[in-house]
């Protein structure tokens, strides 16, 4: 991803002061957000999709649509989950376009990009996130989505159970039931 | 006594493979389930997901963010404002456009209200209006908000095309042809031709503010279907024929025409 340009705002700003000023007019801020959050946009959306393109256009959509949505922020309102909504919106925009939830194929599994990793280590943990993608699509969608959000983009529960439009009982269900069904998949293929 | 760990903490601490029995720690896992469950057998599962995640820098190339200033330079027109307008603002445009077919039906009021039985009148307008603010309703929520299920959104459009039907195939509300001529399908025309103008201006309005996010099928109608229920309802309010056979010519078919408008509209874009 490119270095956005001159950041008009020190790093330290929190992401909810990031979007307000954005929504003042600060477009540097906006690039600050996304160099923040696309990589880790990107990484939940990937989970999803078959190939990076794919995953690239959805995460910038997502900003698009945080773009779009501005308007409706509230400073009082914690932003990832918010981010995180939209990107799942588009997911499942995507699933109901295709009529099915996708299962990514092993073929098409993502790659990493920096290159700083050994070539064999490289390909083991390229083969190792393609039988945690097969493990993950054996989960409901709805367990499926609280382990994304709460594994993956290091949401806590209750910010998953806002993103999923859920109560947090739900959440706590769904994420040890998800977790819990996971563990035994891994350990009944022997990856644990 | 320290504050309670949060989730991210746990997930470091197991990852780091230190101990979780400090209080705060624990305070956190009787609270949380997940990682509670992520924490049983040593963390195994937690190290197996840490090390199988994909990479943050995952999928993003250089040009990324060049496609997304593109992509919002082609947000600064007229439409990309009025999608971008806080939503409480574009569901009150909508209101207000809604209210245009109202108002001219009122102002044209039909002669035969007195005629007209009154819960039936005020039933058939209120599930018009209600299909209406449901269609609207989902065109216009706000996009950090979960979707709604595909079976909400199916349901509105299958209702928004089937009751103007069902409405116009009722038995006549009363007896009294007030209006009526021998022209039958002149009148039919007629109706047809006034509800949707009255309705077209509603369809613009609707479809402008909205996001238009796409992903099911026969989401892009929603904003014919409200225009359709408000050209319903002034038509309501205007025509005084109440024969099924003029309803059935000459106003149930604008809910499908609208529709039928905007699905060319769509695959012209396409």
């Amino acid at each position: 991803m490119r270095d956005p340009k001159e950041p008009s705002k020190p790093p330290d700003l929190s992401d909810e002061q990031l979007m307000a000023a954005y929504v003042g007019g600060d477009d540097g801020a906006f690039r600050q957000l996304f160099a923040r959050y696309a990589p880790l946009v990107a990484r939940v959306v990937r989970m999803h999709v078959s190939s990076d393109e794919e995953s690239r256009d959805l995460t910038q959509q997502a900003f698009l649509q945080l773009h779009r949505s501005r308007r409706d922020y509230h400073a009082d309102q914690p932003l990832k989950p918010w981010l995180l909504t939209i990107a799942y919106n588009l997911v499942r925009d995507r699933w109901r376009a295709l009529g099915r939830l996708r299962e990514v194929p092993l073929e098409q599994a993502p790659q990493q990009v920096d290159g700083t990793a050994p070539a064999d280590i490289a390909l083991e943990n390229s083969h190792r996130a393609q039988r945690l993608r097969s493990a993950l699509a054996t989960l409901p969608a709805d367990q499926r989505q609280v382990v994304e959000l709460h594994w993956f983009a290091g949401l806590p529960l209750i910010d998953v159970a806002a993103t999923l439009g859920v109560s947090l009982s739900a959440a706590k269900v769904r994420a040890h039931r998800g977790y819990g069904r996971l563990r035994q998949t891994l350990r009944s293929n022997g990856e644990m | 006594m320290g504050a309670d760990m949060d989730c991210a903490q746990i997930k470091k601490t197991l990852l780091d493979g230190n101990s979780l029995a400090l209080p705060e720690a624990q305070r956190h896992l009787e609270e949380c389930v997940a990682c509670r469950t992520l924490a049983e057998d040593g963390g195994e599962l937690a190290h197996f997901l840490a090390a199988a995640e994909p990479p943050l820098a995952l999928a993003l190339s250089g040009d990324s963010f060049k496609k997304l200033e593109d992509q919002l330079a082609r947000e600064k027109g007229l439409s990309g404002r009025l999608m971008s307008l806080p939503t409480a603002l574009r569901e009150l445009l909508a209101c207000t456009a809604l209210f245009i077919p109202v108002a001219i039906g009122v102002a044209k009021l039909r002669p035969d209200l007195a005629l007209y039985p009154s819960v039936r009148f005020q039933a058939e307008i209120a599930l018009l209006a209600g299909l209406a603010a449901a269609a609207g309703w989902v065109w216009l929520r706000p996009l950090h908000r979960p979707r709604p299920q595909i079976w909400v959104v199916l349901s509105i459009l299958g209702l928004g095309l089937f009751v103007p039907w069902l409405l116009a195939a009722l038995p006549p509300a009363h007896a009294n042809q007030v209006g009526v001529t021998n022209n039958f399908v002149y009148q039919a025309a007629a109706c047809f031709l006034f509800g949707t103008a009255i309705a077209l201006p509603v369809m613009v309005a609707v479809w402008s503010l909205g996001h238009r996010s796409q992903g099911v099928l026969g989401f892009g109608m929603l904003p014919a279907i409200v225009a359709a229920m408000a050209g319903l309802i002034g038509l309501e309010l205007h025509c005084p024929i109440t024969s099924p056979g003029h309803l059935l010519l000459g106003h149930a078919p604008i809910a499908l025409a609208l529709p039928v408008l905007i699905q060319l509209g769509l695959g012209r874009r396409r």
